[in-house]
């Protein structure tokens, strides 16, 4: 056989072998339901200081066992909106939990309706894999104030919530929903107690027995939540009631977060490095002796 | 220093190769020039208007500056790796190849790092790298590794190559620049091929050799703690040092053979880099190919098997189409498969498809610093604070891609340019290489 048939054998075949080898490593993962899959969108709102937090979370029956599973990696369209406009938001990427999670901090241009509040709309424009969803929710503006009372050695923590008209900017008592206090720990909420708001006003007393940090702050919640009329509304304030615990420091340090170096480590580097340099040194001198020696010669 | 006959045909053979330069090496010149002046505005622009130019954000604060560092370091360990080996067993097949391998580690070595600076927010604060360095920081430890690295793969080239400098001094047939003669003079340091000489020499050698082969392995596995240090899903794992040891020898033997080819081709040196090199130094790949692939297999099994909820959620982003699978194939299957399947049957093995299987490994293997690296910083342990697309998901910007191609026009220019100005076969070991005794006639009038 001519050896540039062989050759030309070869090619074609490395080519085969290289789409046989991409091909089949893609084969199993390829294989897909093509039929697009229904949204559940949900979407609550946080009122904080800071503004509004628009939380949309969409879910998806998945897999054989057709659970409701979190859908990650969604594209997320928030708006604002009233009976006039549409006002895009921003768009946000939902997370592992299925979360997406939009800061609203300006209040000016947001849709208002005198009866519903600020509205607000998540929208999912559809794709290959899941159809098109929505969700409008609306709030009426809230806010909470925490007080720290203390009478005859009793601690109280007052909240007092209002409703703020944003035309007028009228505060007005809100009646008959209920708050929640808690501690904010670092990985969950200590529930304190809960009371409804009456003339706008709620008070629970404060346990004396939690412990707090160096100086003794705590960090303590009042919250109004899952309203029908202002969703969740949250504040939080710093007081020093807790227990002062001074932090735990281990008998025993490691030194990699200090300014020295732990010892061993010290001692180590110094002896490789010194290993290798030595050598080079020793290498230089070879040169040196290498051109001593042409002059010898000479 | 006198000349033999079988220096002088090498010299005769290779002249060309240091006087002119063909048409086709004047376009790939121009080319590459091109393409470094291109990175130039890039270069520009990120400076003055600040990483926010690059994709680089909160999250993802390391992107295609550290995989293309990683990248260099990587390919420069196999060429100590393979030169100092060979050194050391006297293998006598080395002889075309270990200049080339030589030239891997220093070009790379001096690349690599400019790649960290590009990746600085700071470059004003650089020296507090030294005066504040702190010894039990990975990135310290990386710093001095690799200086010292690349002083000792300097001296190693030059230790090699002493001989060459030497000759090209007292061959008076060479028709070079004043300049360049001047820096032969220089560099060959007085060598005049005496026994005590050639002895120093091949001591240095010795000891090169032998400090330099620990020298890689401990840059590499630094390299590797800067990642396995951290606690966070996909880096922090006991087998990184040898991982990344394994896939470093692995790419450079890629970037070696391809180097080969080029070089090959480009100085038509068919007869003296022969199919036999590239089986060799295929059936060396095949074994690394292997070997990556092992590291490959047991390290995913691992995490996946463990199921912790942070490195799950890593591997699904490497298992997923949507996200990195195409990337993750490519890196893991393509990339070991392929090669394998090429060097080991005996019907696929010639110099071409040889060379095609090492494009395939160098190509993967930069894919595969790149999941290392992107998708472990785009999965915090923390939930991340920014919504905003371009800070959950980083892609490269413009910038990072022309200053990316910029590099490797660098790394092709440097390597061109040093073949300019020694030969990039060893005239000093090719004695038994060249084959021209028809020319031996008129040699004793070129003897100085």
């Amino acid at each position: 056989m001519n050896i540039t048939i062989i050759y030309e054998y070869r090619k074609r075949a490395l080519i085969f072998l290289t789409f046989f080898i991409l091909g089949g490593s893609l084969n199993s993962t390829l294989a897909q339901d093509d039929k697009p899959l229904r949204l559940y969108l949900d979407m609550v709102c946080y009122q904080t200081k800071n503004g509004i937090d628009l939380n949309a979370t969409v879910r998806a029956r998945i897999g054989e066992n057709q659970k409701i599973l979190p859908v990650k990696g969604l594209s997320m369209d928030f708006y604002t909106f009233n009976d006039s406009l549409e006002l895009p938001l921003g768009t946000v990427i939902s997370n592992e939990e299925g979360v997406a999670r939009l800061t609203v901090e300006n209040y000016d241009n947001l849709g208002w309706d005198e009866e519903e509040g600020y509205q607000f709309k998540v929208l999912f424009k559809g794709s290959e894999k899941f159809r098109k969803a929505s969700k409008s929710t609306s709030i009426r503006k809230a806010e909470i104030n925490i007080k720290f009372v203390e009478i005859d050695s009793v601690k109280m923590i007052l909240a007092e919530a209002i409703e703020i008209d944003p035309l007028t900017l009228e505060q007005r008592p809100i009646e008959g929903e209920a708050v929640s206090f808690y501690v904010i720990g670092s990985f969950s909420l200590f529930p304190i107690g809960a009371e409804e708001l009456d003339g706008g006003m709620a008070s629970v007393n404060f346990p004396v027995t939690l412990p707090g940090d160096s100086l003794g702050n705590l960090t303590i919640a009042a919250k109004i939540e899952e309203s029908d009329d202002y969703g969740f509304v949250e504040s939080a304030a710093i007081k020093d009631w807790g227990i002062e615990r001074e932090p735990v420091v281990p008998e025993e340090r490691r030194g990699l977060g200090d300014t020295d170096a732990p010892l061993w480590m010290t001692y180590t580097l110094i002896v490789l490095l010194s290993a290798v340099w030595i050598h080079y040194l020793y290498v230089f001198a070879v040169i040196y002796l290498i051109k001593k020696d042409s002059k010898t010669a000479a | 220093m006198k000349l033999d006959t079988s220096t002088v045909n090498a010299l005769k053979r290779y002249a060309p190769q240091l006087e002119t330069a063909s048409l086709l090496e004047k376009i790939l010149f121009w080319i590459m020039v091109i393409f470094v002046l291109a990175g130039f505005p890039a270069l520009f622009i990120q400076h003055f208007e600040g990483h926010y130019v690059t994709g680089m954000r909160d999250n993802v604060f390391w992107g295609v500056y550290i995989v293309n560092f990683i990248f260099y370091i990587g390919i420069s360990y196999a060429g100590a790796l393979i030169s100092g080996i060979l050194y050391l067993l006297n293998v006598e097949w080395r002889k075309p190849i270990i200049r080339i391998a030589e030239m891997i580690t220093v070009i790379s070595t001096i690349l690599g790092p400019i790649y960290i600076l590009l990746c600085m927010g700071r470059l004003d604060r650089l020296h507090h790298l030294v005066l504040y360095g702190r010894i039990q920081s990975p990135i310290t430890w990386d710093v001095i590794a690799i200086t010292t690295y690349l002083v000792g793969s300097i001296i190693f080239l030059y230790l090699a190559t002493i001989q060459d400098f030497a000759i090209l001094r007292d061959w008076k047939g060479l028709k070079v620049a004043k300049w360049r003669h001047a820096l032969y003079r220089f560099f060959a340091v007085s060598y005049q091929d005496t026994p005590r000489q050639r002895k120093l020499v091949h001591r240095g050698m010795t000891i090169m050799s032998i400090i330099i082969i620990p020298l890689a392995v401990i840059v590499h596995s630094v390299l590797s703690w800067i990642f396995g240090m951290t606690l966070r899903p996909g880096w922090h794992s006991t087998i990184f040092a040898p991982y990344f040891v394994v896939a470093a020898v692995f790419s450079g033997t890629g970037v070696l053979i391809v180097a080969m080819w080029v070089y090959r081709k480009l100085y038509k040196l068919e007869d003296i880099i022969t199919e036999k090199h590239f089986r060799y130094l295929g059936i060396i790949l095949l074994v690394l190919g292997a070997l990556y692939g092992y590291f490959t297999f047991a390290e995913y099994l691992t995490n996946w098997y463990g199921s912790e909820k942070w490195e799950l959620e890593l591997i699904f982003k490497l298992f997923d189409l949507s996200e990195f699978g195409w990337m993750f194939i490519f890196a893991a299957f393509v990339g070991v498969l392929l090669p394998i399947i090429i060097i080991a049957v005996p019907y696929f093995r010639s110099i071409n498809s040889i060379t095609f299987a090492s494009v395939i490994v160098v190509l993967a293997m930069w894919v595969k610093r790149y999941i290392i690296i992107i998708p472990t910083l785009e999965t915090p342990l923390l939930p991340m604070q920014e919504s905003r697309i371009e800070y959950i998901h980083y892609s490269m910007t413009w910038i990072e891609w022309i200053l990316t191609i910029s590099g490797l026009a660098v790394f092709c220019l440097f390597f061109y340019l040093y073949s300019k100005f020694v030969p990039i076969i060893p005239v000093s070991e090719s004695s038994s290489l060249i084959k021209n005794p028809e020319e031996e006639l008129d040699t004793n009038e070129e003897l100085t």
